[in-house]
């Protein structure tokens, strides 16, 4: 009842104290108010006999009905398909929920994963066919632009894919190994035909590690990476390829057009007597010969990005600042990271169940006012048809 | 013997004075020995709801089934057990007359002959037995929800708070609505007298 409470008149809460007294036995309280419940009591309608038999055994009959074994009522309730409805979306919210959390979970990992050993895809068909030298620099054909070195150089394209690697690898030594680690890559890599293009080491300290540098043979490439692999634990591991064989196949055309333009322009030098003509064919000469250098340049800076690798090495101690359980990730699966996990998939739960809730909160409200307003309505109808009994 | 003559009336014919501990605020409740004790008020607010005393059986034998359904359901801080059963009742008698689609008016209220009406023997004058025609004849003529308050206060005892638990309303409505009962009927009877 939810409707304020407003006073009765004193005279109304006298009467009404004097009525209960009155029902109460004290007839000295107000006789005439004694009178009337006397006469009220008058009219009060009576069991009969028959009536009273009936009642009894209707109400035994009820009696045994409403006593059935809480298993045949649950049974009961488990037949209704309201129940089994309920039941089924349980089952599913029961499922889906892990499920989801561990989707989540495992995306999550991916993004800092570890790949120890990835595979080696990423080599083109052509150097796995041709050995690990097959990406060294060729001699690229001499102007002349026949037919046949056209065809040399289309099959060249389909065959050799140039590609720009990229290696970013992070490995986790103990505080007092990051010396060691370092002679080991420093080793490694002189073995591999490479060199450290830049270092920088801690050995002491709460961020002992170091970051390093590496560039390697692209042949080399994917042995250079297992073997660092192995300075450590491999903690992460990202690699990434770009494709420049057109760019080159681009470079090459371009490179060799104008190297024909400058062996027909020194024909034509050769031919011409003319000073003012010679000294214009000499001026366009220069500029020819300045294209031809520039093309040269780039095309030794794209051979030198395909024909090595760099790689970012990173070496990181199990007590540095930062290394949090996303990115120390050996492979293994201990108690603190089933509770990380476990952490995750309750936080993938609480945001569901936050979002559940902005979503069911308002249509509950909006529910909650239609069944009070349904049971207002209900009671109203309710005196209609007591007033009109 | 009616209520309220100066002694100690028992709630009503089958009951025992006092409802046992378990009909009391105490769980868990005991419906057959609420049920028991109040039968027959359950009965006369009934009568006094749906007039007919056939549907007014069927609404007591509902009131029992549901009282045994529902027992689990019974909270003590919400009220008592006597306005909780008289809750059940006024559901039962309000399906009742909806389902049989119209209030089952009577053209008279049969007298009880098989019980004599022990009032009658008191009334040894004829200005009491006028006077007692006259309440009766007011009383039916009020309306259902009037009619219904004075079975609860006068037939049934409720206080004021429970009559305002099954009515859902407030005790101070349900105080102030049944004064106006009352000065009603007061006025039949000055009338008749």
């Amino acid at each position: 009842m939810l409707r304020s409470e407003s006073r009765l008149d004193p005279e109304v809460v006298a009467e009404l104290e004097r009525l209960d007294a009155v029902l109460a036995g004290d007839r000295e309280a107000d006789p005439l108010l004694a009178l009337l419940a006397e006469d009220v009591a008058a009219t009060r309608p009576r069991l009969d006999a028959d009536a009273r038999v009936r009642l009894e055994a209707r109400t035994d009959a009820v009696r045994v009905r409403v006593a059935r074994p809480r298993k045949a009522v649950w049974r009961g309730r488990f037949e209704r398909p309201s129940w089994r409805l309920g039941l089924a979306l349980a089952a599913v919210a029961a499922v889906a929920v892990p499920v989801a959390g561990g989707l989540a979970l495992d995306q999550s990992r991916d993004e800092t994963a570890s790949v120890v050993n990835q595979s080696l895809d990423e080599r083109n068909p052509s150097q796995q066919a041709a050995g690990p030298d097959a990406s060294a620099t060729e001699a690229l054909p001499s102007s002349g632009g026949s037919s046949g070195a056209a065809q040399q150089l289309q099959s060249r394209r389909t065959s050799e894919r140039r590609v720009v690697r990229d290696v970013r690898q992070t490995l986790r030594v103990a505080r007092g190994e990051v010396a060691g680690a370092t002679a080991r890559i420093a080793t490694i890599v002189g073995d591999a035909g490479g060199y450290l293009a830049s270092s920088e080491v801690r050995e002491r300290g709460a961020s002992a590690g170091g970051t390093f540098e590496v560039v390697v043979p692209s042949a080399q490439l994917d042995a250079t990476v297992a073997r660092l692999s192995r300075v450590g634990s491999l903690v992460r591991l990202e690699r990434s390829s770009r494709d420049v064989t057109d760019q080159a196949a681009s470079l090459d055309d371009r490179l060799k057009d104008v190297r024909a333009d400058r062996a027909a322009l020194r024909l034509q030098l050769a031919r011409t007597v003319d000073p003012q003509r010679r000294a214009a064919r000499r001026r366009e000469l220069r500029v020819l010969s300045s294209r031809v250098a520039r093309l040269e340049g780039e095309q030794r800076s794209l051979r030198q990005q395909t024909d090595t690798t760099r790689i970012g090495l990173r070496l990181t101690t199990s007590s540095a600042a930062g290394a949090g359980p996303s990115e120390v990730d050996d492979g293994g699966w201990g108690l603190g990271q089933a509770w990380h996990d476990a952490g995750r998939v309750l936080g993938v739960v609480a945001g569901g169940l936050l979002v559940g809730a902005a979503v069911v909160v308002p249509v509950a409200l909006v529910a909650l006012g239609a069944v009070l307003l349904r049971r207002r309505r209900r009671r109203a109808a309710g005196d209609r048809l007591i007033d009109g009994a | 013997m009616p209520r309220g003559l100066g002694r100690s009336v028992p709630m009503s014919e089958t009951a025992t004075a006092t409802l046992a501990p378990a009909m009391t605020r105490s769980l868990p409740l005991d419906v057959e020995a609420l049920y028991r004790a109040c039968a027959d008020d359950l009965y006369a607010y009934a009568r006094s709801v749906v007039r007919d005393p056939a549907v007014a059986e069927e609404v007591v034998a509902t009131v029992f089934e549901r009282a045994l359904q529902r027992r689990r359901r019974f909270d003590p801080g919400r009220g008592s057990p006597r306005a909780w059963i008289f809750g059940i009742a006024r559901h039962a008698a309000i399906d009742e007359l909806r389902r049989r689609g119209r209030g089952a008016v009577l053209d008279h209220d049969p007298v009880d002959e098989a019980t004599p009406d022990p009032a009658e023997a008191l009334a040894d004058r004829e200005q009491d037995r006028e006077r007692r025609e006259a309440v009766a004849a007011a009383i039916r003529a009020l309306p259902g929800r009037d009619r219904e308050l004075v079975a609860l206060k006068f037939h049934a005892g409720l206080s004021h708070a429970e009559i305002g638990e099954v009515l859902g309303i407030s005790a101070t409505n349900a105080g102030s609505r049944l004064h106006r009962v009352i000065v009603h009927l007061r006025e039949a009877c000055r009338v008749a007298v």
